[in-house]
């Protein structure tokens, strides 16, 4: 069946999206002991910084003395939502105008299937893997934190992966909407790493429609409340995205 | 045959940027029928074949398979459980194996037959564990035969089932083909390049040229119609100028005159006026059809 | 019972072969009164053709009084008289032919000649109207 095919189609960039952020979540586990015995023996002063980038340096060195924190700071707004950018368009790449490139497209037009079907499918099967790929690997913090005497809780695990998903899903929605546009796939890709940049260039400079301030989590970390604005922003963006991409490939001639 | 259409276009143009791939098609395909779909490369015959199957908008006029409309996206992919289709290059999932797009795509097909899939499998020698991407030419042909001929369909529509295979392989093919047809319901739509499978097994032709059809019907029909009339004279042929509906093409060289037609008895009567001294009348393949309906518009 | 495979360049229409044929099939013997002959799908099937031309033939053949279709049971030669007048109308006809081959070739005439002029003959000269039908 069609979630078959789809499976097979993004299989190895899935377990390789889930293998490489949890080995990489679990490694900063491990990171935290050595920033330990790191941080001290900077003796930077966190007191009066006089510049926003003394600030930052302040504040990432604040964040990063607790376990909790460090984890924020490394795992969630560094690691996790980067790489979640990058394996969510990876798996967000490919659909129908790819395959038209290989040349099977043909035959899976001749199926008794809308092309609706066809990208629901698949849509289906990515979002899943990008809920995967944004709950399983922050379930290693709990997981491992014990092991160098720390906690880490579950709560705290999940909440952060499901601002990871949605945040995923949108960039999933966008380089699969790129996909129906564009047969290679590179330019998807290439387009979707240059609209993150954008947002992290606006988020920067307005830090309200910070994008990756809800994939981090950060209202989360620092007061406990999910950012359901940012919620449901991205979920009406990432739907906008879908529904485009089903109108496009239904226009499509191939 | 049934009165039926099992394929329907009406007026049908299809653009792409500012090339009109099809100007005007007006293809009828009788349901029990094996139809041969002629024409030059670039002819239209793709660009006409995604059209009915929905991979590609109409820019004008409608097409109907199976009485569906073509680009009624949910009511066409119904009707597609009814159809089977190859393409011309015969591409399938390179990431399986055999034996995994059969898996694939029997559960799609109600009708599909497993002892068909068997029968099929042997053969056309196709081993379920080989991996798609290994796979010959031909051998892939024959895989994506297998996969339309089980699924009960009642119309193959094929583009070009036999290009790049042996005369062996051919021959299974076409022995497959028409082994497929049983009864009234069953309809085969197959464009080629190989004149001699259509006058083996087509009872239909249509003949494209510059996106419409040129020459379209019952090959005994067109048979009937097409003759060659040869006239010798004592003397020189005449000059006349012959005005009799269905000339297609005269030559005159010396004492001969000959005449291509397409409407026997008319060109006769206006030969006889001419007072040749012998006139023979003689049947015209189905290639020199072709061949002079794609070259009298130059 | 052996059909050879028609030849569909050769002009004459492959029905039409195909009813050639058996008529010869059961003028040598080969197939006799009250025996069947092969299915319509079947025999299409062996002989690569199209199964609607196979039924024009039988339909053909039927029509003639050769051959009797059994709803159900398939195609069987006719038990009685016209297959034995059959066989005898073309072995005249045999003879007549094999005569005016040899006459046309004593007067020199080349045998590629006078298979086009016997094509010609039948596609239908009009010296009196077209083929008959």
């Amino acid at each position: 069946m069609l979630w078959q095919k789809a499976w097979l189609e993004t299989r190895w960039r899935f377990i390789s999206a889930l293998v490489i952020l949890t080995i990489m979540t679990g490694g900063n586990v491990w990171d935290y002991l050595a920033t330990q015995r790191l941080l001290p023996r900077l003796g930077i002063s966190t007191a009066q910084p006089s510049t926003p980038l003394e600030g930052y340096i302040a504040d990432a060195i604040e964040l990063q003395k607790d376990f909790r924190g460090f984890i924020f700071f490394q795992t969630f707004r560094q690691n996790l939502t980067q790489m979640g950018v990058l394996f969510a368009v990876l798996l967000g790449c490919g659909g129908l105008l790819a395959e038209a490139k290989k040349g099977s497209a043909l035959f899976t037009l001749s199926l008794p299937v809308t092309r609706r079907q066809l990208l629901g499918v698949r849509t289906a099967t990515g979002l899943a893997q990008c809920f995967a790929i944004a709950m399983i690997p922050p379930l290693a913090l709990p997981l491992l934190a014990p092991a160098i005497g720390q906690q880490f809780s579950i709560v705290d695990a999940l909440a952060h992966g499901l601002c990871l998903f949605f945040v995923a899903a949108l960039f999933y929605s966008l380089a699969a909407f790129l996909s129906t546009m564009f047969g290679d796939f590179w330019r998807p890709m290439l387009i979707a790493f240059l609209v993150a940049c954008i947002a992290a260039l606006a988020q920067a400079l307005a830090p309200e429609f910070g994008l990756f301030r809800v994939m981090s989590g950060e209202a989360y970390f620092r007061n406990g409340t999910l950012p359901w604005m940012g919620f449901v922003t991205t979920a009406v963006l990432a739907s906008a995205l879908l529904y485009s991409a089903a109108e496009t490939l239904e226009r499509r001639d191939f | 045959m049934s009165d039926r259409l099992a394929i329907a276009t009406a007026d049908l143009w299809k653009r792409y940027d500012d090339v009109d791939a099809l100007s005007g098609l007006n293809l009828q395909v009788p349901a029990g029928s094996i139809c041969g779909f002629l024409g030059r490369n670039g002819a239209g015959k793709t660009t006409t074949i995604k059209v009915l199957l929905g991979m590609a908008r109409p820019t004008k006029g409608s097409a109907h398979v199976l009485g569906v409309a073509a680009d009624d996206a949910t009511a066409a992919a119904a009707a597609r459980r009814r159809i089977g289709f190859v393409s011309d290059e015969k591409d399938l999932y390179d990431y399986m194996t055999v034996g995994e797009i059969i898996a694939f795509t029997r559960p799609f097909f109600p009708n599909w037959s497993t002892e068909l899939e068997r029968k099929y499998l042997s053969k056309f020698e196709l081993t379920p564990h080989r991996e798609i991407k290994e796979l010959s030419r031909g051998t892939r042909t024959k895989l994506a035969l297998l996969l339309v001929l089980c699924r009960g369909a009642e119309l193959l529509i094929l583009d070009e089932p036999t290009a790049g295979l042996d005369p062996a392989m051919a021959e299974d093919v076409l022995q497959a083909l028409v082994g497929h047809m049983a009864g009234e319901q069953m309809t085969i739509f197959f464009s080629s390049h190989q004149i001699s499978e259509i006058d083996q097994i087509a009872d239909h032709v249509a003949i494209i040229d510059r996106g419409r059809l040129v020459v379209a019907g019952a090959l005994d029909d067109i048979r009937d119609r097409y003759q060659r009339v040869q006239l010798v004279f004592a003397g020189h042929a005449p000059q006349a100028d012959l005005r009799a509906p269905g000339i297609i093409r005269v030559q005159r060289l010396g004492r001969v005159l000959t005449i291509l037609t397409n409407d026997r008895e008319a060109a006769l009567a206006e030969a006889r006026a001419l007072s040749p001294a012998s006139i023979d009348v003689a049947p015209v393949t189905l290639k020199e059809i072709f061949l002079e309906s794609v070259r009298t518009e130059e | 019972m052996l059909i050879l495979k028609p030849n569909p360049a050769s002009g004459v229409p492959i029905y039409l072969q195909v009813i050639e044929q058996v008529k010869h099939a059961i003028a040598t013997g080969a197939v006799r009164p009250g025996e069947q002959l092969p299915g319509i799908r079947p025999l299409a099937e062996e002989l690569v053709i199209n199964p609607n031309t196979v039924a024009k033939a039988y339909r053909e053949l039927e029509h003639e009084g050769v051959i009797e279709l059994r709803q159900g049971a398939g195609a069987f030669v006719s038990g009685n008289g016209p297959s034995k007048q059959d066989a005898e109308k073309l072995r005249a006809a045999q003879a007549a032919v094999a005569a005016t081959v040899e006459r046309l070739r004593d007067r020199g005439v080349a045998d590629d000649d006078i298979r086009r002029l016997f094509e010609a003959q039948l596609a239908g000269v009009p010296k009196g109207g077209g083929r008959s039908e």
